[in-house]
């Protein structure tokens, strides 16, 4: 089966996705018939030229096509896709678990005529079809769908398997491309950077506090956001804390924000919505501190405490803090 | 300004999380016993939406709002309040045919909408369903309409010279853009833009205005031209488990919970991070 790789490098978090992605090839070697993820050919769109060394450098693949931007902006990576693509399209395209990777899966798709398929997590072949899994239903359910037309396009679900990749420069074949004179007067006539992602403030995190809607308002939040700062945690909170701005964005666990996969993951006030739990499933300990015994998350926790969260923490953190 | 604001009702999936899921024909029948909401994400579209004819009419610029839901009439308690809220006009898409998981046949519903009763100048829509989970209608929209789009919108400004000042957030950090219709905004983690609350005099005037209902015939559209645009097929749909031990911990203080909890479970694991 002949299938590429998409990579958006104008995310400063591009490499976490290139290892999903790698990790994805190898968990489907047999399906793929390649020995490893080097055997896979990349796309990759990058906009600022200082990082072209970089990127030849960090990406682990053996054929690489560098394809230079003037900024991100799907509409060109778009084009770029279909001239570069179009004529003798691979059977599959593998995009990245994040938005751009969604949107660029299937306005490709789109374009090619083909199946797309968003937040795959697995791929199998049955009958001679091709099957993608996904969870749907807010992640009560895993839907097994069957593409029917070429060239397959898919994006992986967030937070994925990770491996850490390498390839010597000298086994790279890597060609240049230029599209940064695109123009298309469609696109946005201003664009203006407020803030780059920073490094993902859960990727190292063992120690996870997350907070959720019962713990009130923002003063609660600020305070459970020191405690966690003298405990050594990350605070983490679910989709309503950020709705009611009571958290910034950077700091939401769910299906739509960071899944996170520490040590511990204290759970303060949260009921456990679907999209939540996706975020923490791969927490080694799940502990619940709650209220409400009806609450989802007591029956997805290993540990579960019915108290005021606000005492609970209070305690807990006497108690660190002492044995420090 | 012209905007569409197409939404989905869905059912309220946080009532049965941990329930056992009965599921017939590859279809859960769970979801349709338990209370209906406006899709979390549409609710942000559709409150961004009033919020943009906010600040388009403190700048002296006219907006007409259309909300558009593709369901059946249990929708129009919805599509009624939504008119409450200030929605200049509501529609119905009462169509007979199955469109879960045919995020293809949605998105030419939405194009043909927008050829028949437009011009628009905005699609506002979220950017997926609690729900099906597809996150491929806007994006086909877009496609189907040839706009160009943003994704993960989480605010926007009217700006007097009828652009707009557009706010997203994804992988790259915070952008901030300014546009000039027609466009696609695609809402994703949009902060303080739950859904506005009527006042009790404009429910009462909103009970009296129609809700526009539209069919295929509309459009001269027949249900197998839409059944023949599912792809990928959903084949399979089974129950995940995401049951753990729930061990309670227990004691007659606070304070003795938390001890127990320290001493048995955290203590080792604290020391070894």
């Amino acid at each position: 089966m002949r299938f590429k790789v998409i990579i958006n490098a104008c995310s400063p978090v591009f490499l976490r996705r290139v290892e999903e992605v790698c990790a994805f090839i190898d968990a489907h070697k047999t399906l793929f018939r390649v020995n490893h993820y080097t055997d896979a050919e990349a796309l990759v769109f990058y906009s600022q030229e200082d990082v072209e060394e970089q990127l030849a450098e960090k990406l682990p693949f053996r054929k690489i096509k560098l394809i230079k931007l003037k900024h991100y902006q799907p509409e060109p990576i778009l084009y770029a896709l279909e001239e570069l693509e179009g004529q003798n399209p691979a059977d599959l395209y593998i995009f990245t678990g994040d938005l751009a990777g969604n949107e660029l899966a299937v306005r490709f798709a789109s374009r090619m005529k083909s199946s797309s398929l968003v937040a795959v997590e697995k791929l199998d072949r049955q009958q001679g079809n091709m099957i993608g899994s996904k969870k749907v239903y807010s992640g009560n359910l895993l839907g097994s769908f069957h593409f029917i037309k070429k060239p397959y396009c898919l994006s992986l679900a967030r937070g994925m398997n990770r491996i850490e990749t390498s390839l010597p420069r000298q086994k790279k074949n890597i060609n240049y491309f230029d599209y940064s004179t695109y123009n298309d007067e469609r696109v946005p006539v201003q664009c203006r950077e407020i803030s780059k992602t920073e490094e993902q403030c859960f990727d190292k995190a063992q120690f996870v506090i997350a907070v959720g809607r019962g713990a009130g308002n923002r003063e609660a939040v600020a305070h459970l956001e020191r405690i966690s700062r003298q405990l050594g945690a990350e605070l983490g909170v679910s989709r309503p804390v950020v709705m009611n701005a009571w958290a910034p964005l950077n700091r939401l666990i769910g299906a739509s924000g960071n899944v996170i996969a520490p040590d511990i993951c204290l759970a303060l006030a949260v009921s456990g919505s679907p999209p939540f739990y996706y975020g923490i499933e791969n927490s080694k300990l799940i502990i619940a501190v709650n209220t409400d015994k009806e609450a989802p998350l007591v029956k997805a926790a290993d540990l579960v405490i019915i108290d005021d969260y606000k005492v609970i923490i209070e305690e807990l953190c006497k108690l660190i803090v002492k044995s420090n | 300004m012209r905007v569409l604001v197409p939404f989905k009702i869905v059912a309220d999936l946080d009532l049965l999380r941990g329930k056992k899921w009965t599921i017939t024909n590859n279809r859960p029948e769970d979801p349709a016993f338990v209370k209906k909401i406006i899709n979390p994400y549409d609710e942000s579209a559709l409150e961004l939406a009033l919020k943009l004819a906010d600040n388009c009419n403190k700048h002296g610029l006219e907006t007409e709002l259309h909300a558009l839901t593709i369901d059946k009439k249990q929708a129009d308690l919805f599509l009624k309040k939504l008119i409450a809220t200030g929605y200049n006009l509501a529609s119905r898409f009462d169509c007979a045919v199955d469109l879960q998981f045919n995020p293809s046949a949605k998105a030419a519903l939405i194009a043909a909408y927008l050829e028949k009763f437009g011009p628009f100048d905005l699609i506002i829509m979220g950017m997926q369903s609690s729900d099906e989970d597809n996150a491929k209608t806007p994006y086909l929209t877009a496609e189907e309409t040839g706009w160009p789009c943003i994704s993960g919108i989480t605010g926007f400004n009217g700006c007097e010279t009828g652009s707009i000042r557009v706010f997203s957030v994804n992988d790259q950090g915070t952008i901030e853009q300014t546009i000039h219709p027609p466009y696609i905004l695609v809402v994703g983690n949009a902060p303080n833009a739950y859904l506005r609350i009527p006042t009790l005099k404009a429910i009462k005037t909103a009970a009296e205005k129609e809700i526009k209902i539209i069919n295929l015939e509309t459009f001269n559209i027949t249900p197998d031209q839409l059944n023949t645009k599912v792809d990928p097929d959903l084949i399979d749909l089974v129950a995940v488990d995401n049951s753990r031990k729930s061990l309670l911990i227990e004691g007659p203080s606070a304070e003795e919970k938390v001890s127990l909890l320290y001493d048995k479970y955290l203590k080792g694991r604290l020391s070894s991070l």
